[in-house]
């Protein structure tokens, strides 16, 4: 008997310690992050006899622990990275180049350009990040308001002068939310205290011709001062003084505006594809299915500016440290990450938007028409430079247009007093990125 | 000899003090040095992971927050002092004024006064950043301030906006008031509580008005906790951080010229800028105005402050 023990007890002894393990630290991009995780990796498990640790970071606290592990080479195999993030810690050359794991997954035909640039520093030509999903900007409306109002939904979202056109006209409709019995406010958009200021504006300095830096004689310098970003910046925020955004909404964050659309206190807002997701998820799992809003859901691509049409592209990256010591079989989990099934997988459990193209083709993806809008926004996707000192550009960019917000809920901007905060801002940003 | 005779009178005091001096070692004035140490260091995210052993560049970093006008260091930093003088300067004068004031009326005999006390110290509980969360919900231009300002009390004849603009001082003002003035009210009150009620008495009879038995009694016996709350209340002011960091998008946003506070302008430009020599510089600096600062109160309440 004791002899049966002792075997059954060498041979679990064994299979733990042939069992490897690989530790993956995440951000919380599901409702349910750790749990989605692990059985988006459960057949990987099982296939490789390995077991996969995950652990959820908090946005606010991820940086600091990336970079701590960075520093200390003491971390897990596999982090996910913001790709606004990705410049910067490669530049610390604590990556593992992944150019053999993107070769396998299709290698750059298989990305759109705006994601492959993602993949490295900025110049580089070794690849250290691996596209995991896309985060970009359309317009949510609601049809019923549009409706009522008598707009034409591709005909508001065609050009900036429609855009503009159209809130004129929602600002004049009477129509009341059949729940709140209140009229909608025109267009809600976060002011300053929000952590996407800059995202939120991008689109419009690019639909001008504008950029938020460009590179002159090879050297990157701000370009939010040149006349085409100041068009589309000055057009952005002036809809705000022209009362299309009401006056309590610049006081608010991204969530809190997301919730108002949801509250259905308001006709126009952009935000990211997870919407759609959380429009069939009931209140009680962090949707919104039972509210009016959900039932009467559009979804638009940004309108077309002067020089084009842009929307902001973001989301992560997956990137693998150095000092991992199981390096092969962490590679071997990106691959399998970065297959159109598991791509498709977590999308689904996401809400966002897959970074492989051919994982669009998914019937949850290419089947759902809200969802179809998002892909072809995505042709229009543009992210910014993966520039190794990028966090302080955002970061005095974010400011002053921040200072351009305060004085939008004065009603004080003026093309003069925002070409005077921008042309502080490029000093500011020039001598940053010195 | 003489150091054997005084190792045999102060030895074991040494020893039961040594651990604690260790910990000091080791806990406060380490990382501190540390700290120091790496203002002469270009330490940024390309050189982080040399850490201590990044480039040593003298003074560099202090001359280019000294003297570099076109250094990012200096946005919004002129702003940030001087919204940070007028806050320790409001929050101080205001808490100590209400905290006397309420500790005075609570030490008298009045009905449910010891309700009356712990009602009082509930926002003293309540941690900075959950204040910070709470008022910045409540300052929104639809919020329960408003609400009341204008909806019920119509004191005002519109919303206005308390988190844009001028009026974000008062936004971070009126929360650490709220918060700060319990814990001088309660010391306070235990120190009038210490004060002998012969004093009064004596003085009654010798035909003091209310205010000179205030001015000759009181006020010099609670001189030297006033010194101490003093200083306690200018070391959290200067390096007030959460609530202003929590009101405002969590971080992500920028307060504002009337918002922005040394430690959040500094949290800014060091985490934002990823310029850590620099902002441990920068660090430095504000320590030595602080100690400045700290040797003008020793000053003031030098003789206060002596052991009786």
């Amino acid at each position: 008997m004791w002899k049966k023990a002792l075997s059954t007890l060498l041979f679990a002894l064994s299979l733990g310690l042939a069992q490897r393990t690989l530790e993956v630290w995440i951000m919380p991009n599901s409702a349910q992050p750790a749990e989605d995780f692990k059985a988006l990796v459960a057949p990987f498990e099982r296939a490789n006899n390995v077991q996969v640790k995950v652990t959820v970071l908090d946005w606010g606290v991820a940086w600091t622990r990336i970079t701590a592990a960075a520093t200390s080479g003491v971390g897990p195999d596999i982090t996910q990275l913001g790709t606004t993030w990705v410049g910067a810690i490669s530049a610390m050359g604590v990556l593992e180049p992944l150019d053999d794991v993107l070769q396998a997954l299709g290698g750059q035909g298989a990305y759109l350009p705006a994601v492959w640039n993602t993949t490295r520093l900025a110049g580089s030509p070794r690849a250290t990040a691996l596209p995991w999903f896309s985060e970009l900007r359309a317009f949510y409306y609601r049809t019923d308001a549009l409706r009522a109002a008598g707009i034409n939904p591709s005909q508001m979202f065609a050009d900036w002068q429609s855009f503009e056109a159209g809130l004129a006209r929602l600002t004049a409709s009477t129509f009341t939310d059949p729940e709140t019995k209140q009229r909608l406010a025109p267009f809600c958009t976060p002011g300053k205290n929000s952590w996407d200021v800059l995202h939120n504006a991008a689109p419009w300095i690019w639909g001008a011709g504008g950029e938020v830096v460009r590179q002159v004689q090879g050297r990157w310098q701000s370009a939010l001062n040149t006349p085409e970003s100041l068009q589309g910046l000055f057009f952005f925020l002036s809809l705000a003084q022209k009362g299309y955004v009401p006056a309590e909404s610049l006081e608010k964050n991204t969530a809190q505006i997301e919730a108002d659309f949801q509250a259905g206190k308001c006709a126009v807002f952009a935000s990211g594809p997870w919407m759609i997701q959380r429009a069939q998820v009931p209140e009680a799992q962090g949707g919104f299915a039972e509210r009016v809003a959900a039932r009467n859901l559009g979804v638009a691509p940004y309108p077309i500016g002067p020089r084009g049409r842009y929307t902001f592209f973001g989301g992560s990256n997956l990137a693998l440290f150095s000092f991992s010591k199981n390096k092969e079989l962490a590679k071997e989990l990106l691959k399998y990450l970065g297959s159109p099934e598991a791509q498709v997988t977590y999308a689904r459990m996401s809400g966002l938007l897959p970074a492989l193209r051919t994982a669009w083709n998914a019937p949850e993806i290419h089947g759902n028409p809200l969802m179809r809008v998002f892909v072809q926004t995505a042709q229009f996707g543009r992210t910014y430079p993966s520039l190794a000192g990028w966090g302080g550009v955002e970061n005095l960019a974010v400011q002053h247009l921040g200072m351009a917000w305060d004085l939008v809920a004065q009603k004080r901007l003026t093309q003069e007093a925002l070409k005077d905060l921008m042309d502080k801002a490029s000093a500011a940003i020039n001598s940053a990125l010195r | 000899m003489a150091l054997f005779r005084f190792w045999q009178r102060y030895g074991l005091a040494y020893l039961f003090v040594a651990p604690a001096l260790l910990g000091m070692l080791l806990v406060h004035y380490g990382p501190m040095l540390q700290g120091i140490y790496m203002g002469f260091l270009d330490l940024k995210l390309s050189t982080l992971r040399l850490y201590l052993g990044a480039p040593f560049v003298g003074l560099a970093n202090y001359r280019e927050i000294l003297f570099d006008p076109q250094s990012t260091f200096r946005t919004g930093f002129l702003y940030a002092v001087r919204t940070t003088l007028l806050y320790a300067l409001v929050v101080n004068a205001l808490t100590l004024s209400l905290g006397l004031l309420f500790a005075h009326v609570l030490n008298r005999p009045l009905f449910l006064r010891g309700l009356g006390r712990t009602l009082f110290l509930l926002p003293w509980v309540v941690p900075s950043y959950v204040v910070g969360l709470l008022w910045g919900f409540m300052w929104l231009k639809n919020g329960v301030i408003n609400t009341l300002l204008v909806d019920v009390l119509h004191l005002l004849p519109e919303k206005p906006h308390w988190l844009i603009g001028p009026l974000t001082f008062l936004a971070i003002v009126l929360p650490t008031v709220w918060r700060g003035w319990p814990f001088v009210m309660v010391t306070y009150l235990a120190a009038l509580q210490a004060i002998p009620q012969e004093l009064y008495e004596a003085a009654k009879v010798d035909g003091a008005t209310p205010w000179q038995r205030f001015r000759y009694i009181t006020w010099p016996s609670l001189r030297p906790v006033t010194a101490i709350l003093l200083l306690y209340g200018l070391l959290g002011t200067l390096y007030s951080f959460n609530i202003v960091y929590m009101m405002f998008g969590h971080g992500a946003g920028y307060p504002g010229e009337w918002g922005d506070l040394l430690m959040t302008n500094l949290f800014r430009n060091t985490f934002g800028m990823w310029n850590f020599g620099l902002g441990a510089a920068a660090s430095t600096l504000y320590m030595l105005l602080t100690l400045v600062l700290i040797l003008f109160w020793y000053r003031a309440f030098r003789e206060d402050l002596k052991a009786r």
